[in-house]
């Protein structure tokens, strides 16, 4: 944390961290002057050096959840580690990634980077379905921001259809695998192109 | 009889030997910074007399009892021993010279409690082998202290045995005489006499290295902790002092100067005894922290550092760092919770969560060091007065289906209805609770809306006390602006911060929790219940905020007795030893990467009583309550606030 004082003074200066805005438009009308300062800094001046970077292994999505567009995020309504499956059908298909709660996390059915929320990611995809999961604050801190939430529960009372745009109250057994084939089959139409998910109502 | 003159030499060299250890540890507390206990004496000698005298809190352990036995028999050893010195430096000084009928119970209370000194510490070496008050406890140091009083009383046996059996002393003794019809029934007084004289000495050189030993060892706080006592403070440590924002201000503790010299006396006192560790929940789900040993490694680092530090030289083994002795880990320091169960046993009062405490302010404004988690934590607090980070402006949500009174001039009470009551899903049913309760007490109150915001309760246990200030003066200005005279809290944490730290800013408006309120209300007859709610069995779990850190005990368990008609059973650790739910402290904006969990382990207490369900007082406790449930896949358990409980039992309009 830093907090920075320039409340009189001149330059002032401002960092954001990544996902809390939503990206704006390109506005053409900006005027300003943006002075690109070369430092005349070589490598050679760098003391640390980056010998390799290597990937978490266990880390199958070659995405982040932090920066994907797409997530489908499971919760303790998932019942058991082998029901991750589902949820990964899914994401697949949508291009997208699995995110999970942390009660699903703690439960061991999917690695703590996949953790969504307060002491886990904020993320800010374009669309995220959230499966079985209730909708604790320190859940939907984590995603209000998205910009279309689909939330399958089948308690109509969760707290989660409080921030879903659309709301799915039913078994996310019957749901998920549904709408994983709907997208199979509308992909197998359109001959394989990049889909795009049309509302579901329930 | 020992030589008076080669004795005299001896008694100075230990007693100048001592003198000198002791004022050489003793000065090392100006090392530290100033800070006022000097204030109301009479009390301050009635909490001696209680505390150290009485022991009060040692004997709150079954064990104890074997620790206040040592203590008074010491006291009146003292006079025995000074009575032993003065007869070795003049032979005529004795109690014998006084008539038989005072001489003769002295003796004989001399002769008793040495008998019980010597049985207490072979139980106390015996119980630290069979049963260790804490893993660990099996120091050597601990075994030369208790050979050393075992042989000081051997000694005492022998010397008066031999002097009772050649009919040198006659006088009622009956251990010493047993000892002396045991191994000396009939020794000439010729025979006796260099034998008396052996053991004259040993006794002498065991006293005194007693003596010269005690300022090295754990021991030191026979010399300390009646000091220690005399300077506890009166209210709760629940509460850090100020600090102010200037240029070069040193902010929190980094090094043993920055701590201030009754913290330093707190680390020369601690008695190893371990209780506070025994309570710890940071140490009982194997996390890093164990209040024993910090205070431990304050006394090391002091130790090492002191000397040097007092001729103005910079600390060589840095107080927070690499964890060996004598230094402190940032892991330990994230672990606590504030929960103040250490501070609650510590039989000499020493203060360990506070200190923490002041380690975080350091890593926090001065090095900027602290868990990911917090970043989001302090940022929202800074910029949206709430820890999630919500809008504002959804403050209101929770009510907007009541006709809720936003606060002016003409209400009683402002309801603080605090973060977790406006955002929390869960915890707003009791925020509406409570609106269902004033109302139906006919209380005037009011809230105040999108204008409230946080208390900055977790800033402050966090060590961003930068921030707290702001929130803390912002607070506190608006409510002299909206003539707030008296707030209802319904979250322990906003209540113990209004009520104690806003002190410090001049908020001098009656605060009430809702435990508090709602039992007041029942016993006056202003709020009456229609029936009695049906929760099945019921167990209680004090928050640490409301009951260590407050008092306050009894209101929320009378509240749940008068709604359901049954008082809740009490789980194992309750009232004062209450155990934490794992979230204060800030410790709820962090995840628990270390041991096992906190809440589990109390969830799994209360499910031992087998309860229908757990009744708090703390919309903290209630998200810890219920993951825990969940994940012990125990949802049939219904954790509810007393506010709900007490919301069931209203009459129906
Ligand atoms: C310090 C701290 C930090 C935390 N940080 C985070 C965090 O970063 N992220 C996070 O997510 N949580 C966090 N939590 C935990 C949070 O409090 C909740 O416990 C958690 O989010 C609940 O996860 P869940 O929704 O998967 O489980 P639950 O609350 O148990 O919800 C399961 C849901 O699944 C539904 N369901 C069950 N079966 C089915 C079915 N067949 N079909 C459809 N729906 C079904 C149920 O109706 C229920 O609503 C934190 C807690 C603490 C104390
Ligand atoms: S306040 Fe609680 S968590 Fe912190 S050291 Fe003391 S007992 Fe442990
Ligand atoms: S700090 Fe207090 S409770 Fe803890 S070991 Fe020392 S004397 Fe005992």
């Amino acid at each position: 944390m830093a907090t920075i004082f320039c409340e009189k003074r001149r330059p002032q200066m401002a960092s954001v961290r990544p996902h809390v805005m939503p990206m704006p438009c390109k506005d053409e009308e900006a005027t300003g002057q943006i002075i690109r300062e070369s430092i005349g800094m070589t490598e050679a001046d760098i003391p640390t050096k980056v010998l390799e970077v290597i990937f978490d292994a266990g880390q199958t999505d070659d995405q982040e959840i932090g920066d994907a567009e797409f997530i489908v995020s499971g919760g303790r309504g998932l019942l058991d580690k082998q029901n991750f499956k589902l949820i990964r059908e899914l994401a697949d298909e949508l291009g997208g990634v699995v995110g999970s709660s942390r009660s699903a996390v703690d439960a061991g059915w999917i690695d703590v980077e996949h953790q969504v929320g307060q002491t886990g990611k904020t993320v800010r995809p374009k669309i995220y379905i959230a499966c079985g999961i209730s909708g604790a604050i320190q859940h939907l801190v984590g995603m209000q921001d998205a910009d279309l939430v689909i939330a399958i529960n089948r308690d109509p009372e969760a707290p989660i259809f409080e921030v879903a745009d659309i709301g799915i109250v039913g078994d996310l057994f019957e749901i998920v695998p549904a709408i994983t084939e709907s997208i199979r089959r509308a992909k197998a139409a359109n001959g394989h192109q990049a889909c795009v998910l049309k509302p579901v109502q329930g | 009889m020992p030589n008076p003159m080669v004795f005299a030499l001896v008694l100075v060299a230990a007693v100048v030997l001592f003198i000198w250890s002791a004022v050489r540890r003793f000065s090392l507390l100006r090392v530290g910074r100033p800070e006022d206990r000097f204030n109301d004496i009479p009390a301050r000698i009635r909490d001696t007399l209680v505390y150290a005298f009485g022991q009060k809190r040692v004997v709150r352990k079954a064990f104890g009892f074997n620790h206040l036995l040592l203590f008074w028999s010491f006291l009146i050893l003292l006079i025995a021993n000074g009575e032993f010195i003065l007869k070795g430096l003049n032979p005529a000084i004795s109690f014998m010279s006084l008539p038989a009928v005072v001489h003769n119970p002295i003796y004989l209370i001399f002769d008793l409690v040495s008998l019980i000194v010597l049985l207490c510490v072979i139980i106390a070496a015996i119980r630290r082998i069979v049963k260790p008050p804490f893993p660990g406890a099996l120091t050597a140091d601990a075994y030369v202290i208790l050979g050393m009083v075992a042989a000081l009383m051997i000694a005492y046996f022998n010397l008066h045995g031999l002097e009772l059996a050649s009919g040198e002393m006659i006088a009622l003794m009956p251990i010493s005489s047993a000892v002396g019809g045991l191994f000396y029934s009939g020794i000439t007084p010729v025979a006796a006499h260099p034998l008396i004289t052996i053991w004259w000495w040993v006794h002498a050189i065991v006293l005194l290295g007693f003596l010269n030993y005690l300022p090295y060892s754990k021991h030191m706080h026979i010399l300390s902790s009646i000091p220690n006592i005399y300077f506890k403070r009166f209210d709760h440590a629940n509460t850090l002092p100020r600090e102010t924002f200037v240029s070069d201000a040193r902010f929190g503790v980094e090094s043993v100067a920055d701590l201030t010299w009754k913290d330093l006396l707190d680390s020369f006192s601690c008695t190893e005894c371990g209780r506070c560790q025994m309570v710890c929940p940071a140490n009982l789900t194997d996390k890093p922290l164990n209040p024993r040993q910090v205070i431990h490694d304050i006394k090391i680092n002091l130790l090492e550092n002191g000397p040097a530090m007092r001729k103005g030289a910079e600390p060589k083994l840095a107080l927070i760092g690499g964890g060996g002795e004598g230094s402190i880990t940032e892991d330990q320091v994230w672990s606590c919770t504030s929960c103040g169960a250490c501070m609650e046993v510590c039989p000499v009062f020493i203060e360990q969560m506070p200190k923490i405490l002041q380690i975080r302010r350091n890593l926090v404004e001065a090095k900027a060091d602290f868990p990911e988690e917090l970043l989001n934590l302090f940022e929202n607090m800074e910029q949206r007065s709430n820890p999630w980070g919500i809008a504002p402006s959804d403050r209101t949500k929770w009510c907007s289906l009541l006709d809720v009174k936003p606060f002016d001039e003409d209400c009683e009470y402002l309801f603080y209805v605090g973060c977790a009551g406006a955002f929390d899903s869960r915890n707003k049913q009791i925020a509406l609770a409570m609106a269902m309760i004033l109302d139906a007490a006919g209380i005037s109150w009011g809230i105040l809306g999108k204008e409230e915001m946080c208390c900055g309760d977790s800033a402050r246990r966090l060590g961003n006390e930068y921030l707290f200030d702001q929130m803390a003066q912002a607070n506190v200005e608006l409510w002299e602006q909206k003539g707030v005279k008296k707030i209802i809290t319904m979250c322990p944490h906003c209540f113990s911060t209004l009520k104690n730290d806003y002190r410090q800013y001049g908020f001098n408006g009656e605060v009430i929790s809702h435990s508090e309120f709602i039992a007041e209300l029942l016993t006056a007859g202003t709020l009456k219940l229609a029936e009695k709610v049906d929760l099945g069995k019921i167990t209680f779990h004090d928050s640490c905020y409301l009951g260590r850190h407050n008092d306050i005990y009894e209101q929320p368990r009378s509240v749940i007795s008068a709604a359901t008609g049954r008082d809740p059973v009490e789980m194992k650790r309750n009232h004062s030893d209450s155990f934490c739910c794992g979230a204060g402290g800030g410790r709820m904006w962090m995840e628990e990467q270390l041991g096992t969990r906190i809440n589990l382990e109390r969830v799994r207490e209360a499910l031992d009583e087998d309860p229908d369900t757990v009744c708090v007082a703390c919309p903290y406790c209630m998200t810890m309550f219920e993951d825990g449930l969940k994940d012990e896949h125990r949802e049939m358990v219904n954790v509810r606030d007393i506010a709900e409980v007490v919301a069931m039992a209203l009459p129906r309009q």
